[in-house]
């Protein structure tokens, strides 16, 4: 293979990685936040207390996080063929992606959530405050240093899962990883996407970190 | 009308391990422009009672009434336009951590739907009493405990609320910032006549800025009263047991100890030494808490003086007029 050939496929590949990961992300969280907040308000300690919609949400959220992932790509292939329209490719693999990651996203917000001081609620329903007030003033901004801590967590798993995609067609850096250097043999393809993908990972890693540190107030 | 009215109130909660009855046949009325202190010791159920006045805690039998309202007859709505006016302050501050002191004082206003522009005036404004007007693009973690309770405080006032709610507010704070904090909320209360009702489990609190006080014992209130009353003559054993001092070195033997009460009498006059003089007795002074406020002496002794001079010495103290006490 031609070096600019090389090349090319791997701009592709990092190109479509990162697609999958950052709008399985995206969705994730449009899912996964809402239901991360409903889990934590509804809890018996939580504000708006509600133990069926919390146990039945709980449930859920477990079923589907305790199937692997590899399990879950191919298990529902129909429903991604029914959204997509094929089950390859790398806008395919996002229905798989988001459906993991979703639940996972809830929980990692439900924990987020749950750090928020429960002085600082009580105060804020001192003053009066609905919980729908204290959703959008106290707990998502209380806990946005936190959240954005989780997100960086679930980007980088996130692209972890994208990467297992490849052995279906997923596309994207774990594609050219298993075609090219688990079914050839071309270990030095391989291990150039490996060093690609950590490069991706320290990336979104070192970006979390650094908004983390400038939105919390709490350390000066 | 009292402003808050409390009337056979209990609260239990239900545990794990059976039930816990945190307040029992409470009853309290709380007038307006009262400075209230609710003391006891932890676990008495004084922080179980203060958020049964706003309703944090709804009470298990019993009605509270704010304003001559019944807080159970309100709904949801109501309720929380009530807290509005229901100001409160807490032990650990609890101000947003994620937001400037100023942002703090607009919360409350926020959250009663005032526009960010007359928010931010209002909160300089408060800002300005409790003197912190050069600190207001500060976050909580750049403050100190004092300063932190002073903008909880500006906070709790930014709605006008008819009443201050103080849950240990200084119980987290050292002597000298305790003093300033009480005296500001003294401040609010003469000038802008906001009834503030004390929680603490510390007599110099009630002491230092308290008209009445309600003592609360395993779940019931023992005792309530203005606190010179009290203060002058506790009769439940949980009230004598915060007001006199304990652990005081007893009975050298043919003497008697007696507790005198000072609440009024110049601090110029010169008691003892005059006792000692006119009465010709040899007085041990075993515990001693006065203090000048205003040229007025406050606070009280304790003095231990030969069995057979008591009558002596009490037609003295009776002649000046001092409050006394034979005890233990």
């Amino acid at each position: 293979m031609e070096i600019t050939e090389l090349a090319d496929l791997l701009i592709k590949g990092t190109g479509e990685t990162l697609y999958m990961t950052l709008v399985s992300t995206f969705i994730a969280y449009v899912i996964g936040l809402p239901i991360g907040i409903i889990l934590n308000i509804t809890d018996k300690e939580g504000i708006c207390p509600n133990k069926a919609v919390n146990i039945v949400l709980g449930v859920i959220v477990n079923i589907i996080r305790s199937i692997p992932f590899i399990i879950l790509l191919v298990a529902i292939i129909p429903v991604t063929r029914f959204i997509v329209g094929t089950s390859i490719g790398s806008t395919a693999t996002i229905v798989p992606l988001t459906a993991a990651a979703g639940p996972f996203v809830a929980r990692m917000v439900e924990s987020s959530i749950k750090e928020v001081d429960p002085g600082v609620i009580e105060a804020a329903q001192s003053a009066g405050a609905s919980p729908i007030q204290i959703i959008f003033k106290v707990l998502i901004p209380e806990a946005k240093p936190s959240l954005i801590v989780g997100s960086t967590i679930a980007v980088t798993t996130i692209l972890g899962y994208s990467t297992m995609a490849g052995f279906v067609g997923g596309g994207g850096l774990g594609s050219i990883a298993i075609n090219y250097g688990y079914y050839r043999y071309q270990t030095d393809i391989m291990m150039v996407t490996v060093v690609l993908l950590v490069v991706v990972v320290q990336l979104f890693q070192e970006i979390g970190m650094r908004i983390t540190r400038k939105t919390d107030k709490r350390i000066n | 009308m009292p402003l808050v009215k409390i009337n056979d109130l209990s609260k239990t909660f239900h545990t794990a391990n059976g039930d816990v009855h945190a307040l029992k046949n409470i009853d309290l009325s709380i007038e307006q422009g009262d400075i209230f202190g609710i003391i006891g010791l932890s676990g008495a159920g004084k922080s179980t009672l203060v958020r049964c006045i706003n309703f944090l805690e709804i009470p298990t039998e019993g009605t509270v009434y704010f304003e001559g309202k019944d807080l159970k007859s309100l709904t949801h709505k109501e309720l929380l336009k009530a807290r509005q006016s229901m100001g409160m302050i807490f032990q650990s501050f609890n101000l947003l951590e994620q937001r400037t002191a100023i942002k703090n004082v607009c919360f409350p206003l926020e959250i009663a739907g005032v526009n960010k522009k007359d928010a931010e005036k209002r909160a300089r404004e408060l800002l300005k009493i409790v003197e912190l007007e050069d600190r207001e693009k500060s976050y909580p973690s750049q403050l100190s405990g004092g300063q932190k309770q002073r903008v909880a405080i500006a906070r709790a006032l930014s709605t006008n609320p008819k009443v201050l709610l103080c849950d240990e507010a200084t119980s987290a704070l050292d002597p000298n910032t305790t003093r300033s904090i009480l005296a500001l909320l003294k401040e609010i209360n003469e000038t802008m006549g906001v009834t503030v009702i004390i929680i603490t489990h510390e007599m110099s609190v009630i002491e230092q800025i308290c008209n009445k006080v309600a003592v609360i014992d395993k779940s019931r209130i023992v005792e309530v009263g203005s606190v010179k009353d009290i203060f002058a003559n506790p009769k439940s054993d949980m009230a004598k047991q915060l007001i006199i001092p304990q652990n005081i070195v007893h009975s050298l033997e043919n003497y008697s100890t007696m507790r005198i009460i000072f609440d009024g009498l110049s601090s110029y006059e010169p008691v003892i030494a005059n006792l000692i003089m006119e009465c010709r007795v040899p007085a041990n002074i075993m515990y001693a808490n006065t203090k000048d406020v205003n040229g007025v002496a406050a606070g009280e002794m304790i003095i231990q003086i030969p069995v057979d001079s008591v009558d002596k010495v009490s037609g003295y103290f009776e002649r000046i007029g001092i409050k006394y006490k034979e005890e233990m």
